[in-house]
């Protein structure tokens, strides 16, 4: 068999590995519930075991390799310190700065009656910053499921579509194979809820395409440091200090009233735009960077 | 340093292996008391005595990890390696760190069961389990630079002094200290105790200071290793 032909098979197998499990989880949990889990009430203990789902492509990547008797060539799991130590730094900054960023946005695009001072509330002896940092603290924890995430996407799947075709278009596919292993969760309304336009289409293409924005910045720091730790840190604070969690710990009790006069659709909408907007920026410049690099080599 | 790491997993393999089963065993506990405990606030004192458990055990090993380094004929060829003394000083942090975050992953997915079952995010210990692993990591920079400068049996003689003298503070203030400030419910009172505001600003530093504290310790030991090792025979 040719390399070409090595590399598709290793593709497919992985790829069925990564999605059969998630979408048995999904499965599962529907039938627990015997509705679409995130749609409403409280989520969180079912957000949390979905973060075992998010381990599923690192098991994938090693069977795979396993399998095609790969071996741990090329895993991308050394610290890669000694290439761009910074990107180390770069990947927490970046993620941190975007997240206050949308949030600020998200302030001062919602409520605009209210102002933007009386939006903010930092709670007794500051307690919301204190929250914030012992969430980014948490990021120990949620970084081993951004590991998993990342271990298969960029530490194997990325690496191998680079093989085959130009950077540019292994963004593009990696992104949207990438969106659409999500499409089990977001059928159970995560991310979007259930009463949208199109459901639950709409919000697989908005994954496609925002997975795609971030799969640009990702592959960019795992292939400047040739590791995946950079980029784990950078999913791991994506997933665990979002501008939604922020607002959630600095905005006031009378922000958050008002929020809850906008139609839910609505307010997913505003979310989802700025998110898109940030992920649009960061995307964009990697995405003028390898393009870039594809025309000069 | 990837030399170093894979050496040092050589040497403490059979230690490896041995602190794996207990925190296999203490995950299974963590879990089957978090299943059984109707109350998430009374179980949670028992689960952080699990991961605490088995950060200890664990760590008891690791003077494997130093002993068989404490001796002139290695000390040569350490020092001759690409990376000398700083690789070798460096694989031993980056070696207790992964060790450290394999008990943290194998409690993470003790959790998943225990919130998958219970269909509750307050049976979680994740967060007792952040703390736990911070509070070992401060440990650890303690220990380590004692280990480097004056050998592995008067390093963890001194951290286990250090945690015996915690222990036994702890235990004379419940035995004549003035508990009155906790009141009759103690596990109520303690866990009111957590939430107030200051105890709230000093957990969320405490994993920063520890990490500080890691790196500082990194470069004490890579100041003392040199000397200690002239000390050995």
């Amino acid at each position: 068999m040719n390399e070409r032909k090595l590399t598709v098979k290793r593709i497919v197998i992985f790829c069925v590995l990564s999605f059969i499990p998630l979408a048995a989880m999904a499965l599962w949990l529907y039938l627990r519930y015997r509705r679409p889990v995130f749609a409403d009430g409280d989520t969180s203990a079912v957000a949390y075991i979905v973060g075992l789902g998010m381990m599923f492509p690192a098991a994938a990547s090693l069977i795979t390799r396993a399998v095609t008797k790969e071996g741990m060539k090329d895993s991308y799991l050394w610290l890669g310190l000694d290439k761009s130590p910074m990107t180390y730094l770069f990947s927490v900054l970046y993620k941190l700065l975007e997240a206050v960023c949308a949030m600020i946005v998200l302030l001062l695009i919602l409520s605009a009656d209210i102002p933007f001072s009386e939006k903010i509330d930092l709670g007794e002896g500051c307690i919301g910053i204190a929250l914030i940092l012992m969430n980014l603290a948490a990021s120990v924890i949620t970084f081993f499921p951004a590991f998993g995430e990342e271990l298969g996407w960029r530490g194997y799947l990325m690496p191998k579509l680079l093989e085959l075709t130009s950077k540019p278009k292994a963004i593009v596919t990696g992104g949207v194979i990438w969106g659409l292993w999500h499409a089990p969760v977001t059928v159970l309304g995560h991310n979007f809820g259930v009463g949208y336009w199109g459901f639950p289409f709409t919000g697989m293409l908005v994954m496609c395409l925002y997975c795609t924005l971030l799969n640009a910045l990702l592959t960019y720091v795992t292939e400047r440091t040739k590791s995946v730790y950079p980029a784990a840190f950078l999913h791991a604070i994506n997933n665990n200090l979002s501008a939604g969690v922020l607002i959630t710990a600095l905005s006031s009790e009378r922000f958050n009233e008002s929020l809850s006069a906008y139609p839910e659709v609505k307010l997913r909408l505003i979310m989802w735009g700025t998110v898109l907007f940030f992920a649009a920026l960061s995307g964009g410049i990697c995405f003028y960077k390898f393009v870039k690099e594809g025309e000069k080599s | 340093m990837r030399g170093f790491l894979y050496k040092d997993l050589l040497n403490s393999r059979f230690a490896l292996g041995s602190a794996g089963v207990f925190t296999l065993i203490f995950a299974a506990v963590y879990m089957a008391v978090g299943i059984n405990e109707p109350d998430p606030e009374n179980s949670i004192f028992l689960m952080a005595v699990c991961v605490y458990a088995s950060f200890y055990i664990s760590n008891l090993f690791n003077s494997e990890l130093f002993k068989k380094d404490e001796n002139r004929c290695y000390f040569s060829f350490a020092v001759s390696a690409p990376q000398g003394v700083r690789g070798q000083v460096m694989s031993k942090y980056v070696f207790l760190m992964l060790e450290n975050l394999a008990i943290v992953f194998v409690f993470l997915m003790a959790d998943f069961i225990l919130v998958a079952i219970k269909d509750d995010m307050a049976v979680s210990g994740g967060m007792v389990t952040m703390i736990i692993f911070c509070f070992q990591t401060l440990m650890n920079s303690l220990a380590v630079p004692f280990m480097s400068r004056f050998g592995s049996d008067k390093g963890i003689t001194l951290k286990g002094g250090a945690v015996m003298a915690l222990i036994l503070a702890a235990g004379i203030y419940m035995l004549y200290g003035d508990l009155s400030l906790f009141g009759d419910d103690l596990t109520k009172r303690v866990m009111e105790f957590f939430k107030s505001p200051a105890i709230i600003w000093a957990l969320s530093l405490f994993p920063y200071f520890a990490a500080l504290c890691y790196y500082l310790s990194y470069k004490i030991s890579l100041k003392v290793y040199r000397k200690g090792i002239e000390t050995y025979e």
